[in-house]
């Protein structure tokens, strides 16, 4: 098995904290592993925006981050006990834990514009993929453009992006996958 | 003030004076953009010059005065982004729904247009 660098970051949940916690992730990669250019750029924006997540959503306690770099990918893990994802699609709330054990195989769509959508394919009532579909053609309707884009970053920055909710702990677990060489542009549909 | 605004050419151009254009500003900036536009600023240039990095929650604040820009007839463009700033814009695709312009001087020089 391949070597794995790692390091952990514990986040409580304040604004001071925040751009100081990314640029530790940020510095950890850089000098101690070697990592550079736009992969940096795309580990930095990850972590911004998985704080601001949990700074947003996080109700209370302290939120874990977890970076781990293999030969191949960098992988970055956010842990925390706070509110379970929440995401609105066509006007209707979807909260997890999703009801029912019927939820394999479905896709929900929670972000659209401009010949872009983010969509998140269901595992099962716990797991949930994040992806990038290319809809095309461009359209610019701007008094439609959404106002929410922390995960759309996330998920664009990214080769893989996945969240799961634990039943047993209430643990909410986002995994981010970022690969150290080519394309890291997370469309699945293309 | 998150934002501090001065007039070249009947352009209101105005800075963000901050680094970290955050989710604890992105409200303030909100309000007080929204603020230049409901006094009548028809062309705004948002001036990122003294920026370091945004996040998703302050370019939720920005997409939000576009459109109200857009519903009062004005307009608002962006200048001086550095790298990551503009990565960011492209990323999300949202150098498709603002204009950009290099420097403030540029961006006040396309109104003339």
């Amino acid at each position: 098995m391949a070597a794995t660098v790692s390091k952990q970051l514990t986040f409580n949940h304040t604004a001071d904290e925040l751009y100081p916690l990314v640029l530790e992730g940020v510095d950890f990669l850089q000098h101690g592993a070697g990592v550079a250019g736009d992969t940096l750029t795309k580990v930095k924006l990850v972590l911004m925006e998985l704080l601001t997540n949990a700074l947003k959503h996080s109700d209370g306690g302290k939120t874990e981050i977890e970076l781990y770099l293999d030969p191949e990918n960098i992988t970055i893990k956010k842990n925390d006990t706070g509110n379970p994802l929440v995401v609105y699609s066509g006007g209707i709330k979807h909260e997890w834990p999703l009801p029912g054990n019927h939820q394999a195989g479905r896709t929900v769509c929670v972000y659209s514009w401009n010949g872009c959508n983010l969509s998140i394919a269901l595992k099962n009532n716990c797991r949930a993929e994040f992806l990038v579909e290319e809809t095309g053609p461009e359209q610019t309707d701007l008094l439609n453009l959404p106002e929410h884009f922390g995960l759309m970053i996330i998920a664009r920055a990214c080769s893989s992006f996945e969240y799961e909710f634990e039943i047993d702990t209430c643990k909410n677990e986002f995994t981010a996958v970022i690969p150290l060489a080519g394309s890291a542009i997370n469309d699945k549909y293309d | 003030m998150i934002l501090q605004t001065t007039t070249q050419q009947s352009a209101l151009v105005t800075t963000i004076q901050v680094k970290e254009a955050n989710l604890t500003v992105s409200e303030k900036f909100k309000t007080e953009l929204f603020g230049l536009l409901d006094t009548g600023g028809k062309y705004i240039v948002v001036n990122f010059e003294q920026v370091t990095y945004v996040d998703s929650s302050f370019l939720g604040a920005l997409v939000s005065a576009l459109k109200h820009a857009i519903t009062n007839k004005a307009e608002i463009v962006v200048a001086g982004l550095n790298k990551d700033i503009l990565g960011l814009f492209q990323l999300i695709r949202l150098d498709k729904a603002f204009k950009i312009f290099d420097t403030i001087e540029n961006a006040v020089a396309d109104k003339a247009k």
